[in-house]
Order: structure tokens, then sequence, then C-alpha cells
């Protein structure tokens, strides 16, 4: 159980700030995840949390020693790769020992500890097999066994999915997040799949250009995120420009919205975004309340089977709604309706 | 050229050879090639072989075992074990050398390693006749490296470092490390980086992480560079005649010293039948051997 903190970190490449100014406070024994687009710097801040690069500027601790400078082979973090990195010249039970091969232990142990983390990853009967005897899943496996011989401060793994086919996928989520709980180890788990991210984590590290955008539970990342990117980046959202007035209206192309606006941003003056989710809002073909409604127009109308999406849209704004699948909804794309407007919102800084 | 290529042409000769189309008339020029310059004189030195020598003159065609007989001679068996042990040992030392060389030059940015690379292909350049004149001044008396020794307090007086088995070591290894390096290279700038970064965060340096995963996955690129490098070593016959005694001759030289000196073309023909067969060998048993570990 290790608590992870980095400190005003900055990683350069040359001229390129792949990371800008990060700092994270990571409770220990959860879950968490790093969220982001390609390239927004997942891979190179979780480098520096394994040692294998070194970070230009700042601190990384492991709850209160700094590692800024410990090298990889000192910091004892357990790291499934990307391509799983197993060793091609070992066999399955070798592979996962190899940590305590380099600790000379003796031959039994080895053996032993490789059948304990065998049985924990539920491939009991493979140890002797050859990498080229292993299915993809299987190989997947073993390089999270072999991650977790050495019993490491931190479990850190690098789009451990992202080569599975879809419900392997999510068999393998609920699996690592059972291995997670049973073993109470800290685990980062990168991933640019933000459905992934929100059913897998306890905190959710959202990271664009190399900025933390914001730091929270799925939850909270999902209902109140804290900029326009992670408000679009993560599940599907319409923000609306205006002002949010003290008296909790929001203020919008002339109207007075009776929304009901909660967040961080400021009042009365500075323009700010008020986040609308498709399952707050709904359309109905005359609203009581003028206050709590938009008038908007039906553009598209997908039915998915599960449910009905319907697009409407009022100016340059576009709405996504979710209807029922099943029944009709008595209206069709052209129609003029009202969209009704949650209770609550959330607005944020523009 | 590594061994594991040399499989390829088979491979493709099993599945294709049958038809004619466009895709293997391109194979037709480099065919002919090979007959011409390769097979065919390998053909004609397997048959002059067998030839007769006339005693004080050249020879005729005829089908005589003499010349393999007259290698049983132990002058000419002591070479044999001497070239073979001498390119072992060069071999042996030259692959080491380069793999932890090619490794950490291949992990330094690219403006360090293109310099490098070069640097290398323009010692493989040099002929053996330059290289080993250069050796001759550098360990020579009057302007070799023993003037440094002096200089430096180690030696009295300059000496002249060969001949001496020594100088033909020094030599064949400038001549065989940058052929070694070039073998290695592609296989190791190929090589998946995160394996030994695995091998970091399981506890494992840099020089362990080199030795315990390295090291071992390249084990059929090691092994191929090793026959590479021995049968490159093989072929060098100049340098053991300008840097070494007569006692330190290898079989190269004396196939040199029988076919241009004795004009006994026919015992040099078989003694370099002799050679190619464990050459080839060699080739093949580790192109096996290699594969049966891949597969
Ligand atoms: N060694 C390097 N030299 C120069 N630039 C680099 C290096 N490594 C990463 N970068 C740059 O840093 C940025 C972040 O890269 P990183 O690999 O961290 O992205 P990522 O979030 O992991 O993306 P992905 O989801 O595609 O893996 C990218 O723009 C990349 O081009
Ligand atoms: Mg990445």
């Amino acid at each position: 159980m290790t608590n992870l903190t980095l400190e005003n970190v900055w990683k350069r490449f040359g001229s390129f700030d792949a990371l800008k100014h990060v700092n994270l406070d990571l409770p220990s024994g959860k879950m968490i995840t790093f969220l982001g687009p390609s390239g927004s710097g997942k891979s190179t801040l979780f480098r520096l949390v394994a040692g294998l690069d070194s970070a230009s500027e700042g601190v990384v601790r492991f709850d209160d020693t700094d590692v800024t400078r410990m090298p990889a082979h000192q910091r004892n973090v357990g790291m499934v790769f990307q391509n799983y990195a197993l060793f091609p010249h070992l066999n399955v039970w070798e592979n996962i020992s190899y940590g305590l091969m380099l600790q000379r232990r003796p031959k039994a142990e080895r053996r032993a500890r490789a059948e304990e983390l065998l049985e924990l990853i539920k491939l009991p009967h493979i140890a002797d097999r050859t990498l080229n005897q292993l299915s993809g899943g299987q190989r997947q496996r073993v390089a999270i066994a072999r991650a977790l011989a050495m019993e490491p401060r931190l479990f850190l793994l690098d789009e451990p999915l992202s080569a599975l086919d879809a419900k392997l996928r999510e068999h393998m989520q609920n699996e690592l997040c059972d291995l997670q709980q049973t073993l109470g180890i800290t685990t980062i788990v990168v991933t640019h799949d933000q459905r992934e991210a929100m059913t897998m984590s306890d905190v959710v590290v959202v990271i664009d250009h190399g900025e933390i955008q914001q730091v929270g539970t799925p939850l909270e990342i999902y209902r109140k995120p804290s900029t326009p990117f992670v408000a679009d980046f993560v599940g599907t959202s319409t923000l609306l420009e205006g002002i949010a007035r003290q008296d909790g209206t929001f203020e919008f192309e002339g109207r007075r919205l009776n929304v009901g606006c909660i967040g961080e941003a400021e009042r009365d003056h500075t323009p700010s975004l008020l986040c609308l989710r498709p399952e707050q809002l709904a359309l109905r073909t005359q609203s009581d309340d003028p206050s709590h409604a938009i008038p908007v127009e039906v553009r598209l109308i997908r039915d998915l089977g599960s449910e009905i999406e319907v697009t409407a849209s009022f100016g340059k704004y576009e709405f996504l709604v979710k209807e029922p699948s099943g029944h009709s909804l008595g209206y069709s794309e052209g129609d003029r309706l009202d969209l009704l407007l949650p209770d609550h919102a959330h607005v944020m800084r523009a | 050229m590594t061994v594991q290529s040399t499989s390829v042409p088979t491979a493709a000769k099993s599945s294709s050879f049958g038809r004619l189309d466009s895709k293997n008339l391109i194979l037709i020029p480099p065919g002919i090639m090979l007959l011409v310059f390769f097979l065919c004189p390998f053909l004609i030195m397997g048959a002059v072989s067998f030839y007769y020598r006339v005693p004080d003159g050249f020879y005729e065609p005829d089908f005589v075992l003499s010349n393999y007989a007259a290698f049983f001679d132990p002058v000419f068996l002591t070479a044999l074990v001497r070239s073979l042990t001498l390119c072992a040992v060069i071999s042996v030392v030259c692959v080491s050398l380069a793999m932890p060389f090619t490794y950490l030059v291949s992990r330094m940015r690219r403006v360090v390693q293109i310099p490098i690379v070069i640097l290398l292909l323009c010692i493989l350049t040099l002929s053996e006749v330059i290289l080993g004149f250069s050796w001759t001044i550098l360990l020579s008396r009057t302007a070799g490296v023993s003037n440094i020794l002096v200089w430096l307090g180690v030696l009295d007086r300059p000496v002249s470092l060969y001949p001496s088995s020594f100088a033909i070591m020094i030599a064949m290894l400038h001549f065989c490390f940058p052929f070694a390096v070039l073998t290695i290279y592609p296989p190791i700038s190929r090589f998946d980086r995160s394996l030994p970064e695995a091998a970091a965060t399981m506890g494992a340096g840099p020089v362990r992480a080199f030795f315990t995963v390295v090291v071992p996955a390249l084990r059929g690129t090691i092994i191929s560079a090793l026959v590479l490098v021995f049968v490159f070593a093989l072929g060098a016959y100049l340098f053991p005649q300008m840097l070494g005694r007569p006692a330190d001759w290898t079989l190269s030289v004396l196939i040199t010293d029988q076919a241009i000196y004795k004009s006994n073309i026919p015992f040099a023909a078989a003694m370099s039948v002799f050679l190619c067969l464990i050459c080839f060998s060699l080739i093949l048993g580790v192109g096996k051997l290699s594969k049966k570990s891949e597969g």
C-alpha cells in the first residue's frame, strides 16, 4: 500500500513539453486510472512513476520517500507493458519468477511462488508452457502475474486491455478489479477508453496535452466536470455558453433559464458553460414553464434497439436525448419541440 | 547476410520452383550470377583437387586421392587446428565485445549512431593489405606503440611487437570487429526495448538486464554472428603472413603458399575444398540449431 505523490512535475522532450506542472496526490490501495486521448502524455507520466524515464523537473514520492532520482530497478513497481514484454527465452513459470531468480532464491521457492500466482490469475496448469503456446489473453494474465510476483509497492498497467476483444476485455476488467481488491495494492491503469475508466476505477485522473484536467471519482468526473475538455471527453454533453447568476439561474441567448446552477464557476460577470447530459434532458411538445425549457428542432432519430437517440438543435447547439425504445415517440424529424431542462445543472468556467 | 536469411531461398524454391511466372523470372539473373561466379569456380576447384600434380610441372586431369592424403601430414593438421582455434577465439572475442558495444550504440541518439556506423563501414572497406601494413607500422620498433610505452616508463627501450601471435590477434580483431558489429546491428536495433525495461521493473540493473534478458533473448543472433565472424576470419590469409612467424601460419596461408609459391594447385584446391566443407557444415548446422531453438 503506497501513496503516490507528484509535485510540480515537468517532462520535456527537446522543446516539447510532454507534461506540464503535474501535481497529483493519489490515495493508497485504490484503483486509479489515467484517462486521456492519444498523445496526451499518459504513458510519459506512467514511465516517470515506474522510473523508466526521469522527470525534467519536480518530485515523485512514494509515501514519504523521494524517488525522483531512484532508478527503476530499485523502486519495486510491478508493471504490465502494452505489449506484455514477456521474455521469449523463458517459459511461463520462469517468466513469472524472474525477479526471484535475480535475488538468487532457490528453485523450489521460485516454482512455488509462480504456481501461487498462476492460481491467482486462474491459470494453474500452464506453468511449463512456452510463450507461443499461449493465447493473447493468457499472455496478458501471465504478464500480470509476473508484475505481481515481487509484491510491488505500486501496480502499473499501460493500456492493458486494448489488445483484447470486447468480451474478453469486459471479463478482464472485472478480474482486474477483483484482483486489486483482494490484494489491496495501489493500482494505476492507463487507458484512453472512458468507459473502461468509469467502470474500473476509484479515482480517475483526466489528462490532456500534458496537463492534469481533473482528478476525482468517476461520478464526480461525469457529474461535475471541471473543464470543457473533461465534459466533452467523458460521456456526451452539450455546453451552453452564458452567464451564471447569483440566484442560480443561467442567462443564455437572452433567456433566463431556471436550472439551479451548481459548480465553481464565477457568478454574474464572466461567461461560463452549462453542462447538460443526455439523461438530464427530455423532449415535450409543449412545456408549462418557459424558463425551464429551450425550443428545439428535432434533427435526427436513431433507433439503436435498446434505446432511441434523438438529436435536437437550437442554433449552433446540438442536444442528444435518449428515449426508451419500443413505443412510438409521438414526434418525428423536423418537428419543433420544447427541451426540458433539469432542476440542477453543472456550470464551469469557459 | 545472416544465417537465418540463408534458409529463405530454400523455402522459396520449394514453394515456387515448378512454375516460371513473372515473379520467378526475376530470380534468373542472380541465379546465373551465382552459377557463373560461384558454383562453376567451386566445381572447377573441386575437380582440380583430384587432378594429378606433375612433379616439377603443373597438373593434368586425372582422378587421384593423393592430394587429400597429403593433407594428413602433421604439418597441415596442426595448421588446421591452429586456424580453427585462432578463428574460434577471434570470433568469440569479437562477438563478446560487439554485443555490449552494439547494444549501447543502438540506444544512443541517431546523430551519434550514424557517425559510428559510418566509421565501422570505413574500417570494413579497408583491405587486409592496408590493415596489415598499418599494424606492422604500429607494432614496429621504430615507430610503434612501444615508443609510447617507453615514454610512459613502462618499457626501457622500444621493441618490435611482431612477428607474434599477439600481433595476428590484434590485427584480426581489428579486421573482424566491424563485421561483427554490422552483423548484429539490425537485430539489436530492432530488439524490443520493453524487455530490458520490464527486467528493470523487476529489480534488474542495466548490466544484469543485459545478461539475463538481452543476451539470452538474442541467442540466435549471437550464434549466427559467431559463425559468420568465424568464417570471415578463416578467409584472412595476409595477417598471419605479415604479422606472424611461419609457426603461426594458418591454413589459409598454407593454401596461398602451396598455390602461388609451390605451384601445387591440386593440393591447394584439396585444402580449399576441405575448408569450404567445414564452413558449409558449420553454417548448415547452426542454421538447423537456431531454427530448432526458435520453433
Ligand atoms: N521519447 C520521446 N521523444 C519525443 N517525444 C516524445 C517521446 N515520448 C513521447 N513523446 C511525445 O509526448 C507526447 C505524449 O506521449 P505519450 O506516449 O505519453 O502519449 P499517450 O498519452 O500515452 O498516448 P497513447 O494513448 O497514444 O499511448 C506525444 O506527443 C509524444 O509524441
Ligand atoms: Mg501510451
